[in-house]
């Protein structure tokens, strides 16, 4: 009987990868999301403003909050004479 | 049959439709990430095509210049896009015959363009600075270059 009980471990650890599915109750991120935020905080940042949403929003690296994240977009926009760089990030609960 | 082989068949079965599962899952959200992905590249240069109008609409107002954006495409002034002329102006002659006294003029009867191809990968637009479009010379309602 130990073959058997071996070889049914073995089926257990195949088991794994479920059980994380199972027990990792977050979704995964919605990246087109982020990035129209972004877009949308780098147009405002164009005409002067800066947002001040739920979600994080970097102008030239200067947060708006501070925050954890899994997924940030950056992009770029030129104003004022330079480029600017703009990144949006959901921050996790 | 040997006692136990039946449930030990049976959790065979049923560990692998699991991990089937598991597998189909992830790679449902494999292709959702990758389709966003590509969604992102073609806004990216939408956008990029977009704030080149926005800032070459700045640069003619203010006397700026657009080399900036040489790195980011094939900048060509005075370009033939659908309706515009091939006038072969350079940005400074395109800029001082179509903004006068702070308005945008036509040149003279055909519209004019400043163009930027965009590539960002693999995703291509143009962004387009066209000038107005001059019909009637003796109407004081447009503006037409002299």
């Amino acid at each position: 009987m130990r073959g058997f009980f071996a070889l049914e471990l073995l089926l257990v650890a195949l088991l794994l990868p479920y059980w994380l599915y199972l027990f990792d109750v977050s979704p995964p991120p919605v990246l087109r999301e982020v990035e129209v935020y972004a877009q949308d905080a780098a147009q405002l940042a164009m005409y002067g403003y800066r947002p001040n949403g739920t979600l994080a929003v970097w102008v030239d690296g200067v947060p708006s909050r501070a925050c954890a994240y899994r997924f940030r977009y950056c992009t770029w926009r030129y104003f004022e004479g330079g480029e600017h760089q703009i990144c949006a990030a959901e921050c996790l609960p | 049959m040997r006692r136990g082989v039946f449930a030990l068949t049976l959790f065979l079965l049923l560990s692998t439709a699991l991990v089937n599962l598991y597998a189909a899952y992830l790679s449902l959200v494999r292709a959702s990430l990758s389709y966003q992905g590509q969604m992102m590249d073609a806004d990216e240069s939408f956008y990029l095509a977009r704030n080149f109008e926005f800032d070459a609409r700045r640069m003619i107002a203010t006397g700026g210049n657009l080399s900036h954006w040489r790195s980011k495409g094939n900048l060509s002034f005075g370009s033939a896009y659908d309706s515009c002329v091939q006038t072969g102006l350079s940005w400074d002659e395109f800029r001082n015959r179509t903004f006068r006294g702070g308005h945008f003029l036509a040149l003279g009867f055909a519209p004019a363009c400043v163009t930027l191809e965009v590539d960002y990968k693999n995703f291509k637009t143009l962004g387009v600075l066209k000038s107005p479009l001059c019909i009637n010379t003796s109407s004081r309602l447009l503006s037409c270059s002299p």
